[in-house]
């Protein structure tokens, strides 16, 4: 029934989804009958308005409703199973402001989408050939003694114990030391490294947080003894450095060492990137020439205030550094929030970006398209969506293997 | 939470036409919010637009054995809830000024005026739904964000975690919204919901 197709489009609208370009069609042609309909579309589609329809619903007392039918009707028998009774304005306003926040959400991919509508060529069903699912939480941990530990949503509880900490696996992903025994330790290392498709949260004993995301490592000692804490990070992290003025936290990156009172900050140095990025969300840092790896700068410490970005590259075989004052921190911070931020990205980072998320290799048939995609998408959907979106950007893929992708340049017949 | 509908559109016609009440239970459970809503946008009244949508399923079930078919039923209970909706803002109108009575009135004329109403309140009904089927912490760390407006430190202080924690959780929230969106049988979901309630 056309009524139920449209239905269906409109709550793809709802969520931002590509329509196909039958859908594009029928919904173009139902929008053109009426100015109701337009009316419609907006109103689904603004959050204000949508939240304000939403109440409609809320406040229908459908309980006191059903039960005078119910008495009108002199039903009986099996309506005695009747639903729950409890008064439910305790949930009411929560639908609104959900459905509020969804659109919200949701605005980067339709801004994809729209980019994406002069594609001539038909969509291709990746998912049914070849397709990824999403990174999970899965880590590797090494022990001071060599010995390696896989980490899966599968382990959980105390898993070891080391110098100086106790090693808990939680059911969420979640790795954390709890100091125990004797602090005397205090040169023992442990690492934890994320796999492509891979993703952990490590607790450290002193209660800093630190996110990892896929294809990354940290080295940290079993317990914090010394006069500070160090850590070293490859790839992309985000912490929460727990305060204690009394003992600066210290990361070292490939870059640079930054140093640390107690704040929240992105550190994204991935080797393959052009550049590294940090990024800082509360508190203060400060980032320290790295003598082992060359100069940052012109060798002076450089300190961030809450919403800056240093931004260190490799030009012509000197070292830069830029702070830019108004960092984009959505940008930054959108891996943590589920997202992919895609906004000015070039085509082979954000390759990049998606073959470290789903383990994927990626190749290029001839030279690398030059294009700049801008909006964002879900982490969690499998690789074939994202697959979808490009390909209607005008990226053609060919796969080679289950895990293999050459991006080719003139789309396949 | 995936128990799949126990009847077609079909089968439920048939068991309400036999008299069978648990099935026109689930036809109020499927309709109620979508009438109501089609005669709010109507008249602008939420308790004359109860009683209607009310009366529209009263007189189902009373000619029940008259229905042909789903897609009868469904088109029964909408004319009914818009003619009363008609009738009542003329009578309005005669103590009233009537000049939004009227507008409205015109404006709901048309069939194809009355089919974008309908699909406009099941629509609505069928986010609704979406955002009912969240898990109540979802629902709870939305409402503290949306509606009540704590800053993400704030809220942070207050459940004695970190920012970055709501961060992730509000994320996690939306997406198992989006995720719930995506579901094909959506518009059909008001059955599930009868389970999910009577389940408790």
């Amino acid at each position: 029934m056309i009524e139920d197709q449209i239905k269906n489009i409109l709550l793809k609208k709802v969520r931002r989804v590509n329509l196909s370009m039958d859908e594009q069609r029928q919904l173009d042609d139902w929008l053109s009958v009426s100015d109701d309909n337009k009316a419609i579309l907006s109103q689904i589609l603004d959050e204000r308005q949508l939240a304000a329809e939403l109440m409609i619903l809320q406040n229908i007392s459908t309980d006191t409703i059903w039960e005078k039918l119910r008495d009108d009707l002199q039903l009986q028998g099996a309506m005695v199973t009747s639903i729950n009774n409890k008064p439910r304005m305790r949930r009411y306003w929560m639908y609104a402001a959900a459905a509020a926040v969804l659109l919200a959400i949701a605005i980067p991919v339709y801004r994809w989408q729209t980019g994406a509508e002069k594609s001539q060529l038909a969509q291709k069903d990746f998912s049914k050939k070849f397709d990824l699912p999403p990174a999970s939480n899965k880590a590797t941990l090494t022990l001071a003694d060599g010995s390696v530990i896989v980490l899966s949503d599968s382990v959980h509880g105390v898993i070891g114990q080391q110098p100086g900490s106790t090693i808990n696996v939680k059911g969420n992903g979640e790795v954390a030391y709890t100091p125990s025994g004797n602090n005397t330790a205090g040169n023992d290392f442990n690492t934890i490294r994320t796999p492509k498709g891979g993703q952990i949260h490590l607790v450290l004993p002193d209660e800093t947080h630190v996110w990892l995301n896929a294809a990354s490592s940290i080295t940290y000692p079993t317990a914090f003894t010394g006069k500070e804490r160090r850590v070293t990070i490859t790839g992309e992290g985000y912490f929460e450095v727990a305060s204690n003025k009394d003992k600066p936290f210290f990361v070292q990156t490939n870059k640079c060492v930054v140093q640390v009172l107690g704040t929240h900050f992105n550190v994204d140095t991935y080797e393959d990137d052009e550049d590294s990025r940090i990024t800082l969300l509360e508190g203060k840092i400060r980032l320290k020439a790295d003598v082992k790896n060359g100069s940052v700068g012109n060798m002076k410490d450089v300190d961030l205030s809450p919403g800056e970005q240093a931004v260190m590259a490799n030009e012509g075989g000197n070292n830069t550094m830029n702070v830019i004052a108004h960092a984009d921190i959505d940008k930054a911070m959108d891996w943590r929030n589920g997202l992919f931020n895609f906004d000015g990205v070039h085509l082979r980072a954000l390759m990049r970006e998606l073959s470290r998320w789903y383990d994927l290799d990626v190749d290029y048939e001839k030279d690398v398209p030059d294009i700049q995609f801008g909006g964002g998408m879900s982490r969690s959907v499998p690789l074939s969506e994202v697959l979808k979106g490009l390909e209607k950007m005008g990226v053609h893929f060919r796969i080679e293997s289950e895990r293999k992708l050459i991006v080719i340049n003139q789309p396949a017949k | 939470m995936t128990k799949q509908l126990p009847y077609t559109d079909t089968e439920l016609a048939e068991l309400i036409r036999n008299g069978d009440a648990e099935a026109f239970r689930l036809l109020f459970e499927r309709f109620i919010r979508a009438l109501v809503y089609f005669g709010v946008k109507l008249t602008g009244d939420q308790e004359e637009s109860e009683d209607a949508a009310s009366e529209a399923l009263q007189k189902l079930w009373q000619k029940k054995e008259d229905m042909k078919g789903y897609p009868e039923m469904r088109a029964y209970l909408f004319s009914i809830v818009h003619n009363r909706s008609v009738n009542f803002l003329k009578r309005r109108s005669m103590i009233k000024t009537a000049h939004q009575a009227i507008q409205a009135e015109e404006e709901s004329h048309s069939d194809s005026s009355i089919t974008t109403r309908i699909i406009q309140a099941e629509t609505m009904v069928a986010i609704y739904g979406a955002i009912d089927k969240l898990p109540q912490h979802h629902r709870d760390l939305l409402y503290k964000i949306y509606i009540e407006e704590l800053s993400t430190s704030d809220l942070a202080k207050n459940l004695g975690t970190t920012p970055a924690h709501i961060r992730t959780a509000k994320a996690r929230a939306l997406a198992s919204l989006r995720e719930i969106l995506s579901d094909e049988t959506l518009l059909k979901s008001c059955i599930i919901f009868f389970f999910l309630f009577s389940a408790k």
